[in-house]
């Protein structure tokens, strides 16, 4: 591999990479084995800066600006916030209950691995890493070039995920909004009327005021 | 409070439709209130008040309000002084509005003295012109510290340096910017300078114009409306009920003025209005105090043109201290100078409850005197109290920032309400 | 002789070690110098600006001797008072998260710098002749860093501030400072959308995301201006509505909101406060920079049409960049303005009105600019 990596990137490079590599691994450790939650995410956020590193040393910019732009700055603005509000012994550590879904996950996680794995073991045979690396095109990784893959090779996955964004958009409005909110919302809106219709002087500096006329009233 | 998390989530699975399969979704999270500590150190309670907020997320639960962090013993140090002595200690009582306070604590010895009818033309007129004046500056200081606590900077600094301009004056009348302690018993401590209807005039032209400025910063502008409109309602009958008066009770439709249902000095001879408030809510309560500037303003106006020359003190050598050049030429003046600065004036035994309409509202003064020089009780009664206590009421159901509006345009005063 | 070769190589245009000396010496201009400078400069500014509308005294104390400069040097004197105060750290602080946040605070403001062009390019080699524009062989663009993603990465590193806040909230044990985190996350976020929605129309119009290229396509007229335009001028008051509230300033400083919750940064003292404090000003100058950059032409000197082609570059070159650093200047000033002015939104009606108004509306101007375009075609 790192035969390979020289021939083609030069030493530079190399080091470059191996230095984000290496922040991204650790940061991913940090992320799995830290018991406060806002270090886990925090480490989760470098990792994903250096691997917003690593997309930049490939010269794809776009795709490394949107992983800070998304990842770093806004998915895990939100883990933190909810991580924050979460007071920490409330969270269970480890429970009996839904061993049955967690076995799955392993197995899940356990196939991710043998694929990658397997990627990579047979690294010679598939054509992205077998044959020497070239030159990238001028317009490889530029904004126009992948919005143009983006809007006609893969229009249909695009719009799919869209969609599905948008699910999970209507679906968490929903789950959120309890009884509770709603009748405060509506006792702010009686409110709200009840101001609303009350005839408010523009300026109060000079001239006669309605208000006064009230008081007359009630004692004359 | 009355949300059980139980309940709700059943009666949303009604709502939506969704087959109740068990206990398939996680439980809800547990949520609790959390109690928040605000004050005394805080900036927007003016160091002088602790809220405990019980708050979930940003909205108000619970709240429990501890007054009492400027108590300074006024009332026990009453009872060690002089009569006269106790003009220092009603300075600092509401302390932007000091005339006031000793205005009615004045107004409440010579009750009991019986010579409330002697008191002077020219020193009553002083009375109310020196007295409206701390009106005017005590709801400037309102409005403009409300204004800042909601970030409004610029109308704060206009308002002081409103202010500023009838502190001078008053300044240059009494000799104290702050406190001033020109009231006696029996009249004022010296008539008004050279120049003091000019001035003040003067002063009235220029700040109905700074009045103008922050009226356009803020009357109309829609963050600030936003923040106060509907914020905060005070009903009529609660402030009846918990004794609210002034700005703050008119606010909310309870048309009580004392200048106005129990006319003293010489109000009855001025013509003015008594602003009332329709929502009770902290606009209005900006509105009121915004219209007694104006209102007080009249009220300036035709005190200056009504006052004549006279004496400004009651000519009874038992309650009034002999001119100075007596003092030093005659052993029988220096002899009653000695005997009322040492014994104090001789207030006949009895109790009085004589009551004016100060900055925050009715000002009372209950003063029990046992025959000598000193008071045997003296007690306050201080218009912002009942407001703080309604707070209570008021504020669950509110956000955290929304205490700031509600809190400012109560006009709480420390050395008021704590004494 | 090797070391000769590479200083030696740093003076030839297009040696690799030129690259990087130039790039060096842009950033050490803008991002330490420029940006921490004028910061410097605004927060007295403020100050005396302020003095002046409230009509007092203002800043006037902190003089060298006889050097009084209507008291200028107050930066001086707060840079002083902060290294000196004691450096304060709460005793259940998370100790590291403490000591991040203000770096995280400080460190986005500054590196968005690099995307920004701050004057025309700079002829190597031709420095004393007429140069006119587009004809250089050797320019060196006064740009740190000229990407094809360009406002993208702007976006991308300013997103990151939030970090700054939302830690220093959490990390330092106070209720009071965790609500100021919180309210700094939800806002920034939130305005964050608006920004980019803003500006989106303004990818449309332009057909670049780089500001370079858009500054380019700016004429010298400030009706050649980016802010000249319906669409434009709407995009131009949603982004610095936007950019108002990023920079958590009055009427958008909930989080911090001193009589309320006193904010974020509330245990925090000495030069980690001060970092919080340079941090918003040096926000304030780099995102005026980039809508002088957007809108108002950039480094484009008003009225003063084929200027290159009658000067020596060297001179075009300081004549743009004092025009650009006039404008940032200005603009500035009318950020401070604006703090002045208005009183403070609570939280709920700070969320409303940037997902419920001005969400929106930026949206559809996205959709009239798109269609516009569509149709002039």
């Amino acid at each position: 591999m790192h035969q390979l990596h020289t021939q083609t990137v030069g030493l530079p490079a190399t080091i470059t990479f191996a230095i984000l590599a290496g922040l991204t691994v650790i940061g991913a450790l940090f992320t799995i084995t830290r018991r406060n939650p806002v270090v886990a995410v925090i480490s989760l956020v470098g990792t994903f800066f250096a691997l917003a590193g690593v997309y930049a040393s490939l010269s794809a910019h776009f795709l490394a600006i949107l992983q800070i732009l998304v990842y770093a700055g806004a998915i895990m603005v939100l883990f933190i916030f909810v991580v924050m509000i979460l007071n920490r012994d409330e969270i269970t550590r480890v429970a009996a209950r839904g061993m049955v879904r967690r076995g799955l996950g392993v197995v899940a996680a356990g196939y991710v691995v043998w694929l990658l794995a397997s990627v990579v073991a047979n690294s010679s045979a598939t054509p992205l890493l077998g044959g020497p690396l070239s030159e990238p095109g001028a317009d490889f990784g530029t904004v126009a070039s992948v919005g143009a893959s983006l809007f006609t090779d893969f229009m249909f996955p695009f719009e799919a995920v869209s969609l599905l964004l948008l699910v999970a958009v209507v679906g968490g409005l929903v789950v959120s909004r309890s009884e509770k909110q709603e009748d405060d919302a509506e006792e702010t809106a009686r409110r709200r009327a009840q101001v609303a219709t009350e005839i408010r002087p523009e300026s109060m500096v000079g001239g006669p005021t309605d208000a006064t006329a009230n008081h007359e009233a009630a004692h004359h | 409070m009355n949300h059980d998390p139980t309940a709700t989530s059943q009666k949303r699975r009604v709502v939506l439709g969704v087959r109740d399969v068990g206990d398939m979704d996680a439980p809800e999270l547990p949520s609790e209130s959390i109690p928040l500590n605000m004050g005394p150190s805080h900036p927007a309670m003016h160091g002088t008040v602790r809220m405990v907020l019980d708050v979930e997320g940003e909205k108000i639960s619970n709240v429990d309000i501890q007054i009492g962090y400027l108590h300074r013993c006024f009332e026990k140090e009453a009872e060690h002084a002089t009569y006269t002595q106790i003009f220092p200690y009603t300075d600092r009582l509401n302390y932007i509005s000091p005339m006031l306070n000793n205005v009615g604590y004045a107004m409440a010895v010579e009750k009991l003295l019986g010579i409330d009818k002697k008191i002077p033309e020219r020193a009553q007129y002083i009375r109310v012109i020196v007295g409206e004046m701390a009106r005017i500056s005590d709801h400037m200081t309102c409005l403009g510290a409300g204004a800042m606590e909601l970030g409004a900077f610029t109308a704060f600094l206009y308002m002081l340096k409103a202010r500023e301009w009838i502190w001078e004056l008053l300044e240059e009348v009494s000799g104290a910017r702050l406190t001033h302690s020109y009231m006696r018993i029996g009249g004022v401590s010296a008539d008004l300078t050279e120049g003091f209807m000019p001035r003040l005039r003067d002063i009235l032209t220029k700040s109905r114009v700074v009045l103008a400025d922050v009226d356009k910063l803020l009357t109309r502008n829609r963050i600030f409306r936003d923040r106060m409109d509907g914020i905060g309602i005070f009903n009529k009958e609660d402030c009846a009920a918990w004794g609210v008066t002034g700005p703050v009770g008119r606010s909310a439709g309870l048309a009580y003025d004392v200048r106005k249902d129990h006319p003293y000095l010489v109000y009855d001879r001025l013509d003015f209005d008594v602003p009332i408030g329709s929502v009770g809510d902290n606009f209005d309560r900006y509105a009121v105090r915004v219209e007694e500037m104006n209102q007080s303003m009249r009220i300036l106006e035709q005190a200056m043109d009504q006052i004549a020359d006279g004496p400004v003190l009651v000519n009874d050598p038992r309650i009034v201290l002999p001119a100075k050049s007596e003092t030093y030429n005659s052993i029988e003046a220096m002899i009653a100078h000695f005997k009322i600065i040492m014994d104090g004036i001789r207030v006949p035994a009895g109790e009085v409850y004589s009551f004016t309409e100060g900055g925050n509202g009715e000002l009372g003064f209950y003063i029990v005197a046992d025959g000598t020089g000193r008071p045997w009780k003296c007690r306050v009664r201080p218009p912002c109290v009942p407001a703080v206590a309604l707070l209570e009421k008021i504020l669950p159901g509110l956000f955290i920032a929304d205490v700031v509006p509600t809190f400012g345009m109560i006009n709480m005063i420390g050395g008021e309400c704590d004494r | 002789m090797h070391m000769w070769e590479t200083i030696k190589g740093s003076f030839e245009y297009g040696h690799p070690g030129f690259t990087g000396l130039s790039a060096l010496i842009k950033i050490v201009y803008l991002m330490l110098a420029f940006g921490p400078g004028l910061a410097s400069i605004l927060t007295w500014m403020e100050r005396r600006q302020s003095s002046l509308m409230q009509d007092r005294l203002g800043p006037n104390r902190a003089n060298i001797g006889r050097f009084k400069a209507w008291g200028i040097t107050h930066f001086l004197a707060d840079a002083l008072k902060f290294m000196v105060k004691e450096d304060f750290v709460p005793v259940k602080a998370h100790k590291f998260l403490f000591a991040l946040a203000p770096v995280l605070a400080l460190a986005p403001a500054l590196i968005v710098a690099a995307i920004i062009p701050f004057g025309a390019p700079l002829c190597w080699g031709h420095l004393t002749e007429i140069v006119p524009t587009g004809t250089c062989g050797q320019a060196v663009d006064l740009q740190i860093a000229r990407l094809d993603v360009g406002i993208l990465f702007y976006f991308a590193i300013s997103s990151l501030s939030v970090y700054g806040a939302t830690l220093a909230g959490w990390s330092s044990y106070n209720k009071w400072a965790m609500m100021g985190g919180l309210r700094a996350s939800s806002q920034m976020m939130s305005y964050e959308v608006t920004m980019g929605m803003a500006v989106l129309s303004m990818f449309l119009i332009y057909g670049t995301l780089e500001p370079g290229a858009m500054v380019a396509q700016q004429g010298y007229w400030p009706w050649q201006w980016g802010i000249w335009g319906i669409p434009t001028a709407l995009s131009f008051f949603l982004f610095l509505t936007a950019a108002i509230a990023e920079t958590k300033r009055t009427p958008f400083d909930i989080p911090e909101g001193e009589p309320e919750i006193i904010g974020y940064f509330v245990e925090y003292s000495g030069l980690r406060f001060g970092m919080f404090f340079l941090g918003e000003f040096i926000e304030i100058v780099f995102s005026s920079a980039l809508m002088v950059t957007i809108f108002l032409g950039g480094w484009h000197l008003p009225f003063l049409d084929g200027l290159a082609d009658r000067v020596p570059n060297i001179a075009f070159v300081l004549i743009t960049h004092g025009a650009w650093i006039v404008k940032v200047f200005l603009f500035t000033g009318f950020q401070l303005l604006i703090r002045w002015s208005l009183p403070r939104f609570r939280s709920d009606q700070l969320m409303q009105l940037g997902w419920q108004r001005l969400l929106p509306v930026s949206i559809a101007n996205v959709l009239i600019t798109a269609g516009w375009i569509l149709y002039s075609r």
